[in-house]
């Protein structure tokens, strides 16, 4: 009787965990998968701005500038031999100047800018020459930054020249009101012109175009310059801004291009910019190489330097008057 | 006389060798087969979106999904992981940035793919697939690089 107990144990020690693991394995459900890959080549998306917007047939321009700023990678690694203007549907590219290149955020938007700048008598004789005029073209620019290629195009207009006879402009009185709500004044030899708070502004002038390009054009602002100083007492050290009353003055001395109608006033050229510190009596004066004021929806901005506004920059000038003819 | 006897003999033995099968008892044998649930799953192809630029939404990519050897009908479920760039510290773009849909659709109106499941919505059996259709969106600002996502397709049985 004992063997026959044992050997029905025997049995069940043995079935038991096959039992239980088809029991489970009955009420248990299998899962199972299968993966696939998504894959995407993201390239930079490229904010490209070339200026003039118009420039006239036969005017001493020189150069077709560009700005790029990239979304998604570095202006900074922008291999610039990659870097070609063309034009939509025409023929034939354009290298840029291999003698030039500059990064700012010269459109203040918190982004930096790659400047570069395309030859225009090439351009002129490449595209812009072939064609009976006023002539809208699309600038298409292109270039790779860390093997990722970008695109980006603008437009130009090209106009006869002196299509413009006369255009006169001029800010409405000299206002508190009217004084610029941006502006971009760097250091300028001994001066800082970021520190500069302004009182009021004034900007007007003309242009005459016939057989040649003749006019003026002036912006004058007057405010304070918080001049950081340092004096000791009792040999100790005290830093302090010292409010200065200082007169700013951009004058054109020469005009390359001017342009106007109905809905804008463009002007390029060179000049000086002129600081009067009127408490010391003392003035300063820089060359702009380069010096450019648009009038767009009546506010104008002007902006210089020695390549393009990094010495000067104001917009949002409310002008008054424009008479174009 | 001699071609008779031949003829007799040959009707004799045709005559016995039929006889077992005409006399032998008839049986019916019945057997049954229990065919066991099985099921897997497959997808393809993988998913290759064209180059695009922050803030472009890709055209339609579509995935079928299939039970190749399997015999019961399911709906599989889909997951996904980040999209991940390449380099020693990669870039990165969300998961939801992937949207999905049974249909080709606006991309707004698509499903956004998750880390967490979710039914896509459509039976897979052994005579029927699904076509999954995706699109992605990049954000504004999203690093330029070459990207990957893994999507999972799953089902339980």
């Amino acid at each position: 009787m004992k063997e026959k107990v044992r050997l029905v144990k025997t049995w069940v020690a043995m079935l038991l965990p096959t039992i239980i693991f088809f029991a489970l394995f009955s009420v248990s459900y299998a899962q199972t998968n299968t993966e696939i890959t998504a894959s995407v080549s993201i390239f930079p998306g490229a904010k490209i701005e070339c200026k003039p917007d118009i420039l006239s047939a036969g005017s001493s321009v020189e150069w077709i500038n560009c700005f790029i700023e990239l979304e998604g990678a570095n202006a900074q690694n922008i291999d610039f031999q990659s870097l070609t203007l063309a034009v939509d549907g025409l023929s034939g590219s354009l290298s840029p100047d291999p003698s030039f290149k500059a990064f700012n955020d010269f459109d203040d938007d918190g982004e930096l800018d790659l400047q570069i700048r395309f030859n225009r008598t090439i351009a002129d004789s490449l595209w812009f020459s072939h064609f009976n005029l006023p002539q809208t073209f699309t600038l298409v620019l292109t270039g790779s930054v860390q093997n990722f290629p970008f695109s980006g195009s603008d437009t130009i207009q090209i106009i006869s020249p002196c299509s413009t006879e006369k255009a006169k402009y001029t800010q409405m009185g000299l206002l508190k009101a009217d004084k610029p709500t941006k502006g971009n004044l760097n250091v300028i030899g001994n001066i800082d012109l970021s520190l500069y708070s302004q009182d009021f502004s004034h900007f007007s002038g003309f242009f005459l175009c016939k057989d040649r390009l003749i006019g003026n054009a002036a912006f004058y602002t007057t405010g304070d310059l918080n001049v950081p100083k340092t004096a000791n007492f009792f040999r100790i050290p005290i830093h302090y801004l010292d409010k200065q009353p200082v007169r700013i003055s951009v004058l054109f001395k020469e005009f390359d291009d001017c342009v106007a109608n109905s809905g804008i006033v463009h002007c390029s050229g060179s000049g000086k910019l002129i600081v009067w510190n009127e408490g010391t009596r003392e003035w300063e004066g820089f060359d702009l190489k380069t010096l450019r004021f648009d009038i767009v929806n009546g506010k104008a901005k002007i902006e210089g330097g020695d390549f393009w506004n990094d010495i000067f920059s104001v917009e949002n000038i409310q002008m008054g008057r424009i008479t174009v003819k | 006389m001699k071609y008779k006897l031949e003829t007799l003999t040959v009707a004799l033995v045709s005559l016995l060798a039929i006889i077992p099968t005409v006399l032998a008892p008839s049986a019916s044998v019945q057997g049954s087969v229990t065919v066991e649930s099985t099921c897997d799953i497959a997808a393809s192809p993988n998913v290759q979106f064209e180059p695009l630029v922050p803030s472009q939404t890709s055209t339609d990519h579509t995935t079928t999904v299939s039970e190749p050897t399997g015999n019961i009908v399911l709906t599989p479920t889909i997951l996904g992981s980040a999209w991940i760039g390449t380099g020693e510290t990669p870039p990165t773009m969300p998961v939801g940035q992937t949207h999905w849909a049974n249909s080709d659709l606006a991309y707004a109106s698509m499903t956004p793919l998750d880390t967490s499941v979710a039914s896509i919505n459509d039976a897979i059996g052994p005579e029927d697939n699904a076509t999954v259709h995706f699109k992605l969106q990049v954000p504004n600002g999203q690093t330029a690089d070459i990207y990957t996502q893994t999507i999972t397709f799953e089902i339980t049985c």
